[in-house]
């Protein structure tokens, strides 16, 4: 059964989500592209951690937010999967999302241009990718969300910035002084 | 160590900090111009990568913080949909300004609203003009910003919000609360019961839609009957049309409360079979205006026909017209044998302009004329996200033509996709009045299977007339109670109304309707004279029963052709399981209506928690047909979570 929460509790849940809420935010909105599921996604996460006990999450709060928010997301994801021939429309939808890289780059938007690139990683690429770069957050935490061993998150990341730095290379010949 | 690539990554990034490791590569950079190279690479990637990254979303989302008034704002704010860059940062001041102004009103405007002694109370979370621009602000925003937004009484409509705070629902009014639940009846008094043979799916649609944003529907809004019909449960169809209906009856011993027991009384139409259909001659006539661009609008439309021409025999025939910005012929009349030319029209449908259908209906019918199939389904199906009689400039005109139209052998059903439920009913006269079906869509398991039910002969009239009788034995039934039905229908028809009153007029073929009884046994045999039962010892008619039944349920109905039919009688013994050993569809529609009475907060509730109503769905996911089960289990854990913050220590 839930217990009423604390003041003391709700303090303190309300500086963690200050604290992180911007990463939190950011990751969402990175894994589903979708401002409003996004939210969904975040607040339900905070919904868990006025449920939480805070000893056991105090010491990792932060890969434990992301970890709740990252099952949300594909829990709504898993949803959506129920309308599975749809789902072609929706994939159609969600490619379009961003255009290709070269029509980026006409932009001359660098960073448009990386994460349209980014867009051809692999899943699993795309997610240690964006923990890192944007959640800013150790191999170690990265394996803690996604369930990946330590050295699997370093694999990973690995193949998937040389990919990467292959796919800019081979559009551009000169694109690394510019990305400083 | 060999310094390979990935360890240097692993370096780079700052994961390799024991200085031993350092040190062997920084001397393996220092000697190899290939390992140098792809170490400046991967850092210019890495702080590009966390510049694109931080600039990926623009203004972060926003959210209120964690005080305990403001965590009840939260429910409010997981119904936000965030559609401008602005929204966040205002609705983060309107939820404080809102606080406030609740506060205030609180104190000083309504003193008088907690003994509830007000005729016409103030809601108790209206701004009122004292704090004019507050309430400019906070409306504009609830209004733009809260779903569901396109009713069109949504400008009437205000938040509310209970006395301690809490957010109570949309445009209530107080006395609302003083909602009705169906009573329980005395089996001496008024031994014959009976529900309706028709349950809108809608209620579920739409509280699994405010659940995924966070928001308890109010609980006048929670149709138990329409949650419990929401799920399938296995009841064999009828062999053969000669009986047209099959009654299953189940009982077992009350979860909720103690002494009690559950009645499941199960009625499933016959099911015509696929092979036997007639042909279809169908014209969908789609709406696409601006507002139809939503994943689950338009695209399901396109997929709910996309698989129903995969079901329809080679030479039925579909149509398409479209009513938007102008009326158009996306696709003639056309055998479904004409893949090619189908899927280039259904290609062809892309939401855009204002929604006008007068002249899209006339030429749907027309074309529906123009392939009329003898004997066949000639059907028109609007396909739409609001009503579609908006913009018609006589609304009489459009009634006859459906009338006329229904009357010369082309019917209309009309599909609501997404749509507010305040729109809903003038599509279901409609549809009524075109001798058709209205429901609402908003996932293409519906639309699979609603489309499909277009041609499948469920629209073929297995009866007419019908009524279902529930006759309860006075000497083994104390009392019951009809779970669900509270909206205007009268649970139990007492002897002085005679026939029962709850009469379908035309019965399609394949449905089927559960209803849920909670039986109060008598404790010891009483003197069944109850008059009007079938169990009354001095009542001397036709309809004979076993004194050992606790129960028998009749079905009257007439033939399609209006010939009186005989009434199908089935009778229940007194054999009661505990509720563990009951089939698992029993135990599923029992955690549903257990969960429907927590919702509605009902007085009967007895000991129904939560955790009974997961862990009893968990246990009776049976079929799990399409995941709805699933689903519902989900919704419970949803509402178990949002119900925690409306009412923290009620549930501890």
């Amino acid at each position: 059964m839930l217990q009423s929460p604390s003041s003391e509790h709700l303090q303190w849940a309300k500086e963690v989500a200050e604290c992180h809420h911007e990463a939190l935010s950011r990751y969402a909105y990175g894994m589903c592209r979708n401002r409003e599921r996004a939210e969904d996604a975040v607040q339900e996460t905070y919904v868990r951690l006025l449920k939480q006990d805070r000893r056991k999450i105090e010491s990792h709060v932060k890969p434990w937010l992301l970890r709740v928010c990252r099952s949300r997301i594909l829990d709504i994801v898993r949803k959506e999967g129920r309308m599975s021939i749809i789902d072609s429309t929706i994939l159609e939808q969600k490619s379009s999302d961003r255009p290709h890289p070269r029509q980026v780059a006409e932009q001359h938007d660098l960073s448009k241009t990386l994460l349209a690139y980014v867009d051809l990683l692999t899943p699993a690429q795309q997610e240690v990718l964006r923990l890192k770069f944007q959640g800013g957050l150790s191999y170690k935490e990265i394996s803690e969300i996604t369930g990946k061993s330590v050295n699997l998150v370093g694999v990973i990341l690995h193949h998937g910035l040389k990919r990467l730095k292959t796919l800019v290379s081979e559009s551009d010949p000169a694109p690394f002084s510019e990305l400083q | 160590m060999k310094t390979d690539e990935t360890r240097l990554t692993a370096y780079i990034l700052g994961e390799i900090r024991d200085p031993g490791n350092c040190q062997e590569i920084e001397e393996a950079l220092r000697n190899d111009k290939d390992l140098r190279t792809f170490s400046d690479e991967i850092r210019q990637l890495q702080n590009g990568l966390t510049v694109a990254y931080q600039k990926e979303l623009g203004d972060p989302l926003f959210f209120p913080a964690f005080t305990k008034a403001e965590a009840q704002s939260i429910l409010i704010f997981e119904g936000h949909s965030f559609k401008s860059e602005w929204m966040p940062l205002l609705s983060s001041i309107a939820a404080f300004l809102m606080l406030g102004a609740c506060l205030m009103i609180l104190n000083k405007v309504v003193p008088g609203v907690d003994n509830g002694a007000t005729s016409r109370p103030l809601p108790v979370g209206w701004i009122s003009s004292t704090v004019a621009e507050t309430s400019e602000l906070l409306t504009g925003n609830w209004e733009n910003d809260l779903d569901p937004p396109r009713s069109p009484k949504w400008k009437e409509r205000s938040l509310w919000w209970r006395d301690n705070g809490s957010y109570l629902g949309y445009g209530m009014e107080l006395n609302e609360l003083k909602y009705s639940e169906s009573p329980i009846v005395d089996s001496f008094s008024d031994p014959l019961s009976g529900f309706p043979l028709e349950a809108s799916l809608h209620p579920f649609s739409q509280l699994e839609v405010a659940l995924n944003r966070g928001r308890l529907p109010a609980p006048w809004d929670i149709h138990i009957e329409s949650l419990v019909n929401s799920f399938q449960y296995e009841y064999p169809s009828p062999a053969s049309l000669e009986e047209p209906f099959a009654v299953h009856l189940e009982q077992a011993i009350s979860p909720w409360m103690n002494g009690h027991t559950l009645l499941r009384v199960g009625v499933q139409g016959y099911e015509i079979p696929w092979d036997s259909r007639v042909d279809s001659n169908l014209v969908f006539l789609v709406d696409v205006s601006g507002s139809m661009d939503e994943k689950n609008k338009l695209p399901l439309v396109k997929a709910g026909i996309q698989k129903l021409l995969g079901k329809l025999r080679a030479h039925e025939r579909v149509a398409i017209v479209t009513y938007g910005g102008a009326t158009e012929v996306v696709l003639p009349s056309t055998m479904v044998v004409n893949g090619p030319r189908i899927e280039r029209g259904l290609k062809s449908l892309q939401p855009g302009g204002t929604s006008r259908m007068q002249t899209g209906i006339v030429e749907a019918y027309a074309i529906a004329k123009g392939a009329f199939i003898e004997g066949g389904n000639n059907r028109v199906i609007v396909c739409s996200d609001g009503d579609f009689s908006l913009g018609i400039p006589d609304p009489k005109y459009l009634n006859r033509l459906i009338a006329r139209q229904a009357n010369s052998g082309i019917s209309l059903s009309a599909y609501g996709f997404a749509m507010d439920r305040g729109v809903s009913s003038p599509m279901a006269a409609l549809a009524r009045m075109g001798n058709g079906q209205y429901a609402y869509i908003d996932s293409l398991a519906d639309s699979d299977q609603l489309f499909a039910g277009q041609v499948s002969g469920s629209i073929i009239t297995i009866a007419r007339d019908v009524t279902v009788e529930v006759d309860f034995n006075p000497s083994h039934v104390d009392a019951y109670r009809l779970i669900g039905y509270e909206a205007g229908i009268k649970a139990t028809l007492g002897r002085s109304e005679g026939m029962p009153l709850l009469r379908s007029k035309i019965q399609p073929a394949g449905q089927s309707v559960t209803a849920l009884f909670e039986l109060i046994p008598a404790d010891v045999a009483n003197d069944p004279t109850s008059e009007g039962s079938s169990f009354a010892a001095t009542n001397a008619d036709t309809r004979g029963a076993n004194v050992s039944d606790i129960v028998t349920v009749r079905v009257y109905y007439q033939h399609p052709n209006g010939s009186e039919a005989e009434p199908i009688e089935v009778p229940l013994a007194d054999k009661l399981v505990p509720f563990e050993e009951a089939s698992s569809d029993f135990r599923f529609a029992a955690a549903v209506a257990g969960f429907g009475q927590l919702l509605r907060n009902s007085q009967y509730k007895g000991d129904v928690t939560f955790d009974w109503v997961l862990s009893t769905a968990r246990n009776a996911l049976g079929h799990n047909e399409g995941g709805y089960r699933s689903t519902f289990v989900e919704m419970v854990e949803q509402a178990e979570a949002i119900t925690y913050f409306d009412h923290p220590a009620a549930d501890g």
